[in-house]
């Protein structure tokens, strides 16, 4: 029979996962999901809402810590997140609604590793470290370290997410976000490109890129940062980093569109971002 | 108009009888109940999509500590019957048995459990061995039609199938004039075939039922359902019980839309209650609504128009494939609907034919789903005339303006295609399609925005328009009653067997008879529906509910209003003719006034005694048209190729409205039901028959957001063979966005959008193809 | 397990298995059926009820994730027979149609305006995403929520003037 376990704190909650069939229940808005539906059968929800260690947000200059339990409704409200990582607000005011950000967290949206998982966009482009903790310590792993596959991360047995960590960055970043689906509230992504760049005199200082929903995991699209490092953003060099975007994903075909169109699109919102940050 | 009266409480939009216990969430649905004592049942459904049922081995679950009951081909009734809750006989095939020998979808009956818990039961259906023997299946309208095709149908005890043997459910061939010859007289012929594709209602309630035996052992179901006579009916043919031993009970319904027309769960609920003696309670999970509750009938359809140089249509031919999936439940009659409820709008087409069949596949179940045929039909229909008009260039507008039905007129369609069989003649008595389309034309700015071609970024825009009617009932078929009674505080019990789903039925009807009462709609007390309680009525479809019950409603209240003035007479020493009922009064002709509480107090307690009440019935021998002009502005993303719409302007006419915020509240529900159609809901399966989507989180239905500036404008008319100048308006509005933004698509970037739903993928690939040049497509 | 909560600001104990939903503890157990289930995953907002005064999808959060909180439900709104000025908005607005997703529409709707008094367009059709309608296409929806803005600002004006009467 299930169990429900509230811990208060963090040792409190290493010594609960650490017992068979347990599981972290963070927002629980996929979670609940899943054990209706019959595809996880945990026999131990372990809930960490009271621990104060994965709660909040704090501000270390520029740089940023957020609880992985803290509800994305809260992050979405700080002024804090606004000013140093504004692309993250607007990714989070279109994951879900209301009510899934209420409950929601990033540790959840996260460790789900979802191909789709919103979130990891922003975290991914502002090279977030996540800060683990489990039986064996702590330790920290880049955003782009985290995702093994759909559904698998690095996490080890009774391990979890503490926090995440948002380095300092430039503050003249131009931000985009764009995801495609079949409809505007409430919508999984058919594809999502998110983008970070900064731009001096029609020239490409760093161009940041990721995607979602168009390959395993979230990804970030280096070849083409790499070809828009330094380059005047004409006509030729923009479409040229579209075609690489599109090259470098690997979707495919499932319920919301088939591979040919995500790859399509990739390319096409990578040019839509790059024509935008030129006229910048 | 002389004929229009000046109605008091008809044409306000007074509040919702039922809305105060709604907003309060007072426990009005069949859930709300105690549910402590039920048997809580669950369904087996199919893994296959075609399989004999070999074997059936419970006896592991029914060890399962809770298990009551277990049901399955071998212990139920075996009686052939058709889950579509129509008129009897009905038009529909008798296919389905409550669980039979073949499962003919994935989620098809096999069994069910009835157990103390919801758990008990689940752990029993997961227990339950089934030896199948598996059987090719059918998953499209070619493969159903293929040389060879397996049967889907082979039992020898179903009847009323078309032709079994090659899977079709029904036929339908029907001609005017000759329309090979209209083509070859006519100067411009343009073809076009369209696709729509499997789409459910989503009621926000699922199908669900509770029953339980009254105090003399009668069978009660309280039920969400849209036809609670029917499903007596139905129910006690398919158990094989008295119908005098069933009471169906509909409380509020959380939406229909046609998937409540059907009966899916009753069967099931009353035969355990039947058996064990004990209450029972059967709801379907959201994703067995998807897999096993109903869908609209996906449709391949063909149209051809022939016309004249100058704009006037002179043959028109529709040809319909339909899939009805594995039961034939409403396949002939929306097959018929797909050209009945369209092609007489284009009535100066000399020359017209329309031929159709229904096939049967291994895929779930469609039934009726608000338009019924109509919205598959419009599709080609309003895309070829699009076409038809930039061959003649002319435009759109002027092009339906020259071929559009009008007052007076008739077509020949009304006589020979009615609903599954011959269809009654009539002629127009109300139409301002006209006005409707000018008012809307200049609600959208269409000529301002017709071919420009704005662009914002990687956004164009366009507009397009169409034009459409409905019917208002099924005409000599469907039959409403209504019956008032009085209370001796001068309020009224309104009993109606008209089912209101949260269309707002009761309060319409409610002032319908306060209007003929002279009295607030707050006086009526409105009870719907109760078989042992309230007459007949068909129940909520067809568009039947304002015409058909209204009018027996107004014939109930005016048998009343008779009672009330032969005792108001003497109580005043007036002539009854010389009566008005005003103001909750009796109104003599000198001023001179008596309250109905006094009159009824009168007839009820002191002389000549009697029940002031009456019951009056109607059954339609017309289905007056509501007509609807469509416009919308949409914008199309030529990168992504999402497309938004902007825009909807749709104004209608349905005669007088009776509650003007209700009707308009029905067309918007219907618009953009209709856009998320248009857009992005889609059933998808495997390659085995299964939904791939059975969730609300992959079958998109319209939010908030994703709903454009809509505006529905009310064009008035006056149907005289209509409560208060009424027509019905419930289903039109569903019609209209497939066919009015795919041609604004077609005005923005110029691709023909002939497949539903028009998804970012479909229209990008239309795109790409488009700008490729010609050589390479 | 035994869970202790507060519904409606009546102290309220429920007792069931680890799986129970704070939807099933307020219909099944409480009998608070004003609450409904559209679809069990989230999607519908049917089960809407604020916690905490948050709205949540009640099908996604365990009873006992409730212990120690406060719930807020459709049944707590009306002060007796008097309606909530945002229900008696839905329906004056024609927002109610067969009234199945009303009360989850009532609830984000009172968060919504609590927060912010004069919501934009934008931030209405926000706030109500996580809520779906069949019935209405959302135009008398919007209009309802709309109009008790209005309803609820001339309520605190018409208070705000009467407290400045009796100071005075």
């Amino acid at each position: 029979m299930l169990r429900y376990v509230r811990v208060d704190t963090e040792a409190e909650l290493l010594d609960a996962l650490r017992k068979d069939g347990a599981q972290l229940l963070s927002g629980g808005t996929d979670l609940l999901v899943k054990m209706r539906s019959g595809l996880v059968r945990p026999k131990s929800l372990v809930d960490p809402a009271a621990v104060a260690e994965l709660r909040g947000i704090e501000t270390a200059g520029g740089a940023l810590r957020i609880g992985t339990a803290t509800p994305l409704s809260e992050i979405l409200a700080s002024k804090e997140v606004r000013e140093r990582a504004p692309l993250l607000v607007d990714v989070l005011r279109v994951l879900g609604c209301v009510q899934i950000r209420n409950r929601g967290t990033l540790g959840g949206n996260l460790a789900n590793a979802s191909p789709a998982a919103d979130s990891a966009i922003p975290l991914l482009l502002y090279e977030a470290n996540l800060e683990l903790a489990g039986g064996d310590g702590a330790r920290n792993v880049p955003v782009g370290g985290f995702f093994l596959g759909p559904g698998r991360t690095v996490l080890q047995h009774g391990e979890y997410i503490r926090a995440v960590r948002i380095p300092a960055s430039r503050q003249n970043w131009i931000p985009f976000f764009h995801k495609v689906g079949r409809r505007r509230a409430l919508t999984i992504a058919i594809a999502s490109i998110g983008g970070l760049a900064a731009v001096s005199q029609g020239r490409a200082t760093e161009v940041r890129l990721a995607a979602g929903s168009v390959a395993p995991i979230p990804l970030r699209l280096k070849s083409a940062e790499e070809w828009l490092a330094g380059r005047a953003l004409d006509r030729e060099t923009i479409q040229h980093a579209g075609a690489l975007a599109a090259g470098e994903v690997s979707p495919i075909d499932d319920v919301r569109a088939t591979a040919a169109y995500r790859r399509a699109v990739t390319g096409d919102l990578v040019v839509r971002f790059l024509e935008g940050a030129a006229a910048a | 108009m002389a004929e229009r009266e000046s109605f008091v409480v008809v044409g306000q939009s007074v509040r919702k009888v039922d809305g105060v216990g709604l907003v309060k969430g007072k426990p009005k649905f069949v859930a709300d109940v105690d549910l402590s004592d039920v048997l809580y049942v669950k369904i087996l459904g199919s893994p296959h999509a075609h399989a004999r049922i070999v074997r059936i081995d419970s006896s592991a679950a029914a060890q399962i500590p809770g298990v009551i009951a277990i049901l399955t081909y071998e212990n139920t009734p075996s009686t052939r019957h058709t889950t579509a809750g129509q008129g009897y006989p009905e038009p529909s095939p008798y296919d389905a048995r409550m669980f039979d020998t073949k499962v003919r979808f994935v989620g098809d009956r096999v069994a069910a459990v009835a157990a103390e818990t919801e758990e008990a039961a689940e752990e029993a259906l997961r227990a339950i061995r089934v030896t199948y023997e598996e059987l090719p299946a059918v998953l499209s309208i070619d493969e159903a039609r293929a040389e060879g095709a397996p049967v889907i149908h082979d039992e020898g005890d179903s009847t009323g199938i078309y032709e079994a043997a090659r899977n079709i459910v029904a036929d339908v061939d029907i001609d005017v004039g000759d329309v090979e010859r209209g083509f070859v007289e006519s100067d411009v012929v343009v073809e076009t075939t369209c696709e729509t594709q499997y789409a459910q209602h989503t009621p926000i309630e699922t199908h669900v039922v509770h029953s339980y035996l009254d105090s003399d052992d009668r069978l009660v179901l309280r039920t969400s359902t849209q036809v609670p006579f029917h499903v007596r009916r139905i129910v006690a043919q398919t158990l094989g019980i008295p119908i005098q031993r069933i009471r169906v009970i509909k409380p509020r319904v959380g939406g229909g839309f046609g998937t409540k027309q059907e009966v899916l769960l009753e069967d099931i609920a009353g035969w355990v209650t039947l058996r064990t003696g004990r209450a029972a309670f059967l709801s379907l999970s959201r994703a067995e609504e998807f897999v096993a509750a109903r869908t609209r009938h996906p449709m391949r359809v063909r149209v051809k128009l022939g016309a004249n140089k100058d704009g006037v249509l002179h043959a028109i031919e529709m040809e319909a494939t339909s899939n009805t999936g594995a039961y034939g439940a409403h396949g002939l009659t929306v097959l018929a609907n797909t050209g009945s409820k369209t092609l007489p709008l284009y009535n100066k087409a000399k020359n017209a034919h329309f031929y159709g069949q229904a096939v049967y596949t291994n895929l779930p179940v469609p039934g009726a789903y608000r338009g019924y045929g109509a919205t598959q039909g419009y599709f080609p229909l309003e895309t070829a005339m699009d076409e038809l008009s930039e061959r003649l260039g002319l435009d759109p507008i002027e092009l339906r303006r020259r071929n559009h039905i009008r007052v007076g007129e008739t077509s020949p369609i009304f006589e020979k295609l009615g609903e599954g069989r011959e269809g009654v003649s009539q002629t127009v008595k109300s139409c301002e399609l006209e006005r409707c389309i000018a008012v809307g034309a200049e609600r959208i700015g269409w000529r301002e925005k017709r071919g420009a071609r704005r662009r914002e970024g990687p956004w164009v825009h366009g507009v397009g328009m169409s034009i459409m009617m409905q019917g208002s009932g099924i005409p000599q078929i469907d039959m409403a009653a209504a019956t008032i009674k009085m209370n001796e505080d001068g309020s009224f019990n309104l009993l109606v067997g008209a089912t209101d789903i949260g269309t707002g039925s009761d309060t319409i009807l409610a002032q319908i008879a306060a209007e003929v009462l002279g009295v607030p709609a707050s006086r009526m007390i409105v009870t719907s529906s109760d078989t042992d309680l309230t007459p007949f009525d068909v129940g909520a479809y067809a568009s039947s509910t304002t015409y058909v019950s209204g009018m027996a409603v107004q014939r109930a209240a005016e048998g009343v209003r008779g009672q009330i003035l032969s005792v108001a007479a003497p109580m005043l020493k007036a002539s009854v003719e010389s009566l008005r009922l005003v103001g909750e009064h009796a109104v003599g002709p000198a001023g001179a006034r008596v309250s109905l509480a006094e009159v009824c107090r009168r007839a009820m307690y002191s002389s000549d005694q009697f029940q002031i009440a009456a019951t009056a019935s109607c059954v339609p021998s017309e289905s007056p048209p509501p007509f609807l002009a469509n416009f919308a502005e949409v914008a199309v993303d030529v990168e992504t190729g999402r497309v938004k719409v902007v825009h909807y302007v749709a104004a209608v006419d349905c005669g007088v409205a009776i509650n003007p915020l209700m009707a308009e509240g029905q067309m918007e529900g219907a618009i953009v039901n209709g856009i998320g159609y248009a857009l992005s809901e889609e059933m998808l399966f495997s390659s085995t028959g299964r939904v791939r989507n059975p969730s609300l989180f992959d079958y998109k239905i319209p939010g908030a957001l994703d709903v454009p500036n809509l505006d529905v404008i009310l064009v008035g008319s006056y149907e005289p063979t209509g409560p208060m100048g009424a027509k019905s308006v419930g289903e039109i509005g569903i019609n209209g966005p497939i066919p009015t933004i795919a041609n604004a698509i077609y005005d923005a970037v110029g691709i023909r959008l002939r497949r539903t739903p028009f998804t970012p993928e479909r229209v990008l690939e239309a795109l790409v193809c488009e700008r490729r040049p010609k050589g390479e497509r | 397990m035994k869970v202790r909560f507060t519904v409606n600001g009546h102290a309220a104990t429920v007792e069931g298995d680890a799986e129970m939903r704070l939807l099933d503890a307020l219909r099944d157990v409480l009998h608070l059926t004003g609450t409904k289930e559209g679809c069990g995953e989230g999607e519908c907002g049917a089960c809407t009820v604020l916690l905490d005064g948050l709205p949540v999808n009640s099908c996604l959060v365990l009873a006992a994730q409730a212990e120690g909180r406060e719930v807020l439900t459709i049944e707590g709104l009306a002060d007796g027979p008097r309606l909530h000025p945002i229900q008696q908005a839905f329906v004056d607005a024609g927002a109610v149609q067969c009234g199945f997703c009303t009360p989850g529409f009532v609830m984000s709707t009172y968060a919504l305006l609590r927060d912010h008094p004069a919501p934009s367009e934008e931030e209405i059709l926000t706030a109500l995403e996580g809520n779906l309608c069949r019935c209405t296409g959302y135009v008398r929806i919007v209009d309802a929520v709309k109009r008790a803005a209005v309803q609820l600002a001339e309520t605190r004006l018409g208070e705000a003037r009467a407290r400045a009467r009796e100071t005075a």
